[in-house]
């Protein structure tokens, strides 16, 4: 017998096999066809309730992480920026209101003392000249130079009141540079005042446009200064500079087109003449 | 009292089964559980979990029933679901493992092989095979599933399941060689 045919024997007689299943095979099979239904519809909106709450949680969790990337951003640029504002309103409230309040009002009073001084000269000399006016009569360059002298403290002091404190100053520490850019403006008091005084001295008269001269050359080297110790570039101070100087070139080059536009129209003239 | 309605043919049968009548699917169930759990019972030693698979492979019928595309026979298609199902429940027994081991047999002719051996021979025959060689046994000899087929369905190539087949068919050459002795009286110490 070939192994073929008695493997269809087998097929044969296992296909003709019955076996009964047990009597309560059917009422479980029932209760399970039962279940599964209402299984299944739970299952669906179990499922359904909990991809729902996942997709909530995930938008939730998006939003949420969004709204911190935002707000950690604002942070830290506020942080920062308040940072910088900080730090440059240290330097600037320095430069404005605390040089003159902490160390500038110290030193600023050597000017000040000088302003009185000279007002004390200026008080002094016309008093002189008034005693000299009851003995002689006093010219009317001395009248003139006493009123550049009481200007000229005057002056001073206008220009250097800029950086007297005008409210409530906050107090800050204050730096190093800072210190150095108060030496600097008490330096440059002190020179301006002794340029004065030698003004004063070598020449009779110390005009007005000198006095002018002097002070916008001082605040100018005070500016230039200052950026360089500190570091950071005042925009609108830039730009004035800036400006100014290109007022003066502009003003130098008219001038200069005007007097070769003279020249020329001079030599014309005179070789016509000739 | 239950009134339960017979139905004339089987596709009407399946119809009102797929509409969840459970006349139609007791109906069904009556007709086609005794062979179902032969099937289960073929790959199942146990026959009380044989009916468990069976039970489960019904309730799957029954639960796609709808799908059911009268292309083939619905013995067929049910069939299927049993062979799966009681392979799937071995699967989690963990009781199918393929040998590969190399046995050597002697040469014995299947001429004087008892062929009328009786159904519950056969069974126990092929339950003493390891479980590997019975399920390509049963699946290429008795259900007439191709190599390619049992392969893809274990997941092991075609040459195993052939290696496999060949080791159960020797196996069983063996044992019923040796029935065969013992019915005549020749036992071999």
């Amino acid at each position: 017998m070939a192994p073929l045919k008695f493997e269809e024997k087998i097929k044969e007689k296992l296909e003709q096999r019955a076996i009964e299943p047990s009597a309560g095979s059917w009422k479980r099979l029932e209760t399970q066809l039962e279940q599964p239904y209402t299984r299944k519809k739970g299952y669906k909106t179990i499922w359904y309730s909990v991809a729902a709450i996942f997709i909530g949680v995930l938008i939730l969790t998006f939003v949420f992480k969004s709204q911190n990337t935002v707000s950690g951003n604002r942070d830290s640029q506020f942080v920062d920026k308040t940072e910088e504002i900080k730090e440059k309103d240290n330097i600037e409230v320095v430069l404005e209101k605390d040089i003159p309040n902490e160390v500038a009002t110290e030193k600023h009073q050597t000017p000040i003392n000088d302003g009185t001084k000279e007002e004390a000269i200026a008080g002094s000399n016309a008093e002189e000249g008034n005693t000299v006016h009851n003995n002689n009569p006093i010219s009317k360059d001395e009248e003139y130079r006493n009123q550049i002298n009481t200007g000229v403290a005057e002056k001073v002091k206008d220009t250097f009141k800029v950086l007297e404190p005008k409210q409530e100053i906050v107090k800050t520490v204050v730096r190093e540079d800072v210190l150095a850019i108060n030496e600097i403006v008490e330096g440059k008091v002190a020179n301006v005042v002794a340029q004065i005084q030698e003004l004063k001295k070598n020449k009779t008269e110390v005009t007005e446009e000198e006095i002018n001269m002097l002070l916008l050359n001082a605040q100018r080297e005070i500016t230039s200064q200052n950026i360089f110790k500190t570091n950071t570039v005042n925009a609108s101070a830039l730009l004035q500079e800036v400006e100014s100087e290109v007022d003066e070139t502009f003003k130098q080059r008219v001038f200069e087109a005007l007097k070769t536009s003279f020249q020329k129209v001079k030599t014309a003239v005179a070789e016509r003449e000739n | 009292m239950k009134v339960i309605q017979f139905y004339k043919s089987e596709a009407q049968l399946i119809k009102k089964a797929a509409k969840q009548h459970r006349d139609a699917q007791y109906q069904l169930y009556n007709k086609y559980a005794p062979k179902m759990l032969s099937v289960c019972r073929q790959y199942i030693r146990d026959v009380h979990f044989a009916e468990e698979a069976m039970m489960s492979g019904f309730l799957k019928v029954f639960m796609n029933i709808k799908n059911f595309k009268s292309e083939g026979s619905f013995e067929g298609w049910i069939r299927r679901i049993m062979v799966n199902e009681s392979i799937s429940f071995l699967r989690k027994e963990k009781q199918i493992f393929f040998t590969e081991e190399i046995v050597t047999y002697k040469e014995e002719s299947w001429n004087n092989i008892n062929s009328d051996l009786e159904v519950e021979q056969i069974q126990e025959l092929i339950d003493s095979l390891p479980e590997g060689y019975k399920m390509v046994f049963v699946l290429y000899a008795v259900e007439g599933y191709k190599h390619s087929e049992i392969a893809k369905m274990f997941g092991i190539s075609e040459s195993t399941s052939k290696s496999q087949l060949f080791k159960a068919r020797k196996m069983l050459q063996q044992k019923l060689n040796k029935q065969n002795k013992i019915s005549n009286g020749a036992i071999e110490i």
